[in-house]
């Protein structure tokens, strides 16, 4: 399916497999206020690869995430995302946001949630009530939560949240899916499950993923952005040979540019 | 209960009272759930008190120019939606000057409201009502008007069901889903303005607030989603408004502070009791 809708003009980019770039980022510095939050990064993310995206807290995972769907704007440099602007291409990336903050007493179903991905673009009153509810059904399938539509969403587990959050991102029919952080807050077992969920999907999406816990996802990711104010690059066969020594630097309390040993930035640019 | 039945098969201005009561209760129902989940309370508040402003203009300018066509209801309206426009552009502009906007609107609504209403000739009754509602005085001229904002509300509120639930909920994720949250927000506002200028008819304007957020409060421990909420409080606000009309007739007690005594009694009563529910409730969940 993504091969077909893959962008012409991005495919200079492409690899030796002939994937195209989905995502792609030059020179892009972005600041709140007075403070760099990242500065000059740019990178590549080709179809269906399985990005982990790393990085020490206030590090800038988040807010690259954020500038990857258009949610914020970059002061200097380009987001490409399917070779358009962000949020001109905003209708095909799915997006499951960090530790969800909502009001608990606001009475809304799992099925309200999930139908929240049909909105806009595709349908903008909705999709019909038939087509509508065996989306639904068919979305919880997915995520292994089949027969509780009706139950309230703030009665759920965090794990089930969770999931009910990944549908409804896959409600939207994404070619890629954001996730910031899904597993933080959960227990293993449900962070497994959620992990084997985002690698069944692989198998059809492009899927980036931010999380502080690199060793758990280290067998699923195809590629690893280790983000510090800037972004470098690694496949994981590298990472997971990772040393304290490096994962040390990485976190280490010092915020100055991580230093790795090897950096691909350069060939994923295409310069 | 059948001396009320009889009185409002004889009194035709019983029968609009009624009709003002179960025309505000719908909106009461939809515009104030929303208002719940989005926690506008404030603003629908600074919005009740600026009508005043617009009645007490009107008002002067049907007196004092004869101008015989314009009713205060018109002046509410046209205050409300106003209030509603500046508090938008506010809080678009300058977020963190919102809270001072609403204060602003609020007391400079009154106070024009009370400059007009000193400046009328004839009685100055007016005030009171206005404050504190006349519903035995509605006309069947202003139940047209209040039908009228009541179909606008209905409709704008049911068809934006899913935007305006989906802000609520993830004010983001509706973004990314191509979602315009400010001209959401902006149709939220004048449709509170509007249901605000339904309510000061029937309660008058200081306590539009109770009557918008306690039916809301009391149906969202029984509704499962939103649509639910709305349909119990609106029920519960017709049966509160008809409750408070025919017992205030019995007893000659004004008919706005009795509806909004019953809608308080009420709300203490739920939140109580399914307060009480809960806790059984865990008591049995930690003895299993």
């Amino acid at each position: 399916m993504s091969e077909t809708r893959a962008v012409p003009d991005a495919a200079a980019g492409a690899d030796t497999a002939g994937r195209s770039p989905v995502v792609e980022l030059e020179g892009v510095d972005f600041a709140y206020g007075g403070a760099p939050v990242l500065q000059d990064v740019g990178f590549a993310i080709l179809e269906r690869d399985f990005v982990g995206v790393v990085g020490p807290n206030g590090g800038g995972k988040t807010t690259l995430l954020k500038l990857m769907l258009g949610l914020l704007q970059p002061d200097s440099g380009t987001v490409r995302v399917f070779g358009r602007p962000p949020v001109a291409a905003a209708e095909r990336v799915g997006y499951v946001p960090q530790s969800f903050q909502y009001d608990s007493r606001l009475p809304v179903t799992v099925a309200d949630v999930v139908l929240m991905g049909h909105l806009g673009h595709r349908h903008p009153f909705g999709a019909r009530r038939s087509e509508a509810q065996a989306e639904v059904r068919g979305g919880l399938a997915a995520v292994d939560l089949s027969g509780i539509e009706a139950r309230r969403f703030a009665d759920l587990s965090g794990g089930q949240q969770q999931r009910v959050l990944i549908a409804r991102a896959l409600a939207t029919q994404p070619d890629m899916l954001m996730l910031d952080e899904p597993m933080a807050s959960l227990d293993v077992g449900a962070e497994r499950e959620i992990l084997d969920l985002l690698q069944e999907l692989n198998r059809r999406m492009t899927i980036v993923l931010v999380t502080h816990d690199l060793g758990f996802v280290s067998s699923a990711v195809t590629r690893v952005l280790c983000v510090n104010r800037q972004v470098l690059r690694h496949p994981t066969t590298e990472i997971c040979q990772v040393t304290g020594d490096v994962l040390e630097r990485l976190y280490g309390s010092d915020r100055k540019v991580v230093r790795h040993d090897e950096t691909y930035q350069e060939d994923d640019r295409g310069e | 209960m059948s001396e009320f039945l009889g009185a409002l098969a004889e009194h035709a201005f019983l029968r609009n009272a009624l009709a003002a009561g179960l025309l505000a209760s719908v909106a009461c129902g939809i515009v104030g759930s929303y208002v719940s989940a989005r926690r506008i309370t404030y603003i629908a508040g600074g919005i009740a008190h600026s009508v005043l402003g617009g009645m007490g203009v009107a008002r002067y300018l049907q007196v004092v120019l004869d101008w015989e066509w314009l009713h205060p209801l018109h002046g509410a309206v046209f205050a409300a939606l106003l209030s509603a426009v500046i508090i938008w552009i506010v809080s678009l502009r300058w977020r963190e000057s919102e809270d001072t906007a609403i204060g602003a609107i609020w007391a400079i609504g009154m106070a024009v409201g009370v400059l007009f209403i000193y400046r009328t000739p004839g009685y100055s009754e007016n005030l009171m009502s206005y404050l504190f509602g006349n519903i035995l005085m509605v006309t069947p001229g202003s139940l047209w008007l209040m039908a009228a904002l009541d179909v606008v509300v209905l409709v704008l509120g049911l068809a934006f069901y899913r935007q305006f639930l989906a802000i609520s909920f993830d004010e983001e994720f509706a973004r990314l889903r191509g979602v315009n949250v400010e001209v959401h927000y902006l149709l939220l506002l004048c449709l509170t303005a509007l249901t605000v200028v339904l309510l000061v008819t029937v309660v008058g304007l200081v306590m539009v607030i109770a009557l918008l957020t306690l039916p809301v409060a009391a149906a969202g421990r029984f509704g499962r989603s939103l649509w639910q909420v709305m349909l119990l409080s609106s029920a519960l606000a017709a049966v509160l408004t008809t409750a408070g009309l025919a017992i205030s007739y019995g007893a000659d007690l004004p008919t706005g502070a009795t509806i909004i005594v019953l809608a308080g009694a009420v709300y203490l009563l739920v939140i109580g009791a399914s307060s009480i529910a809960d806790a059984v409730r865990r008591r049995r969940a930690a003895a299993d």
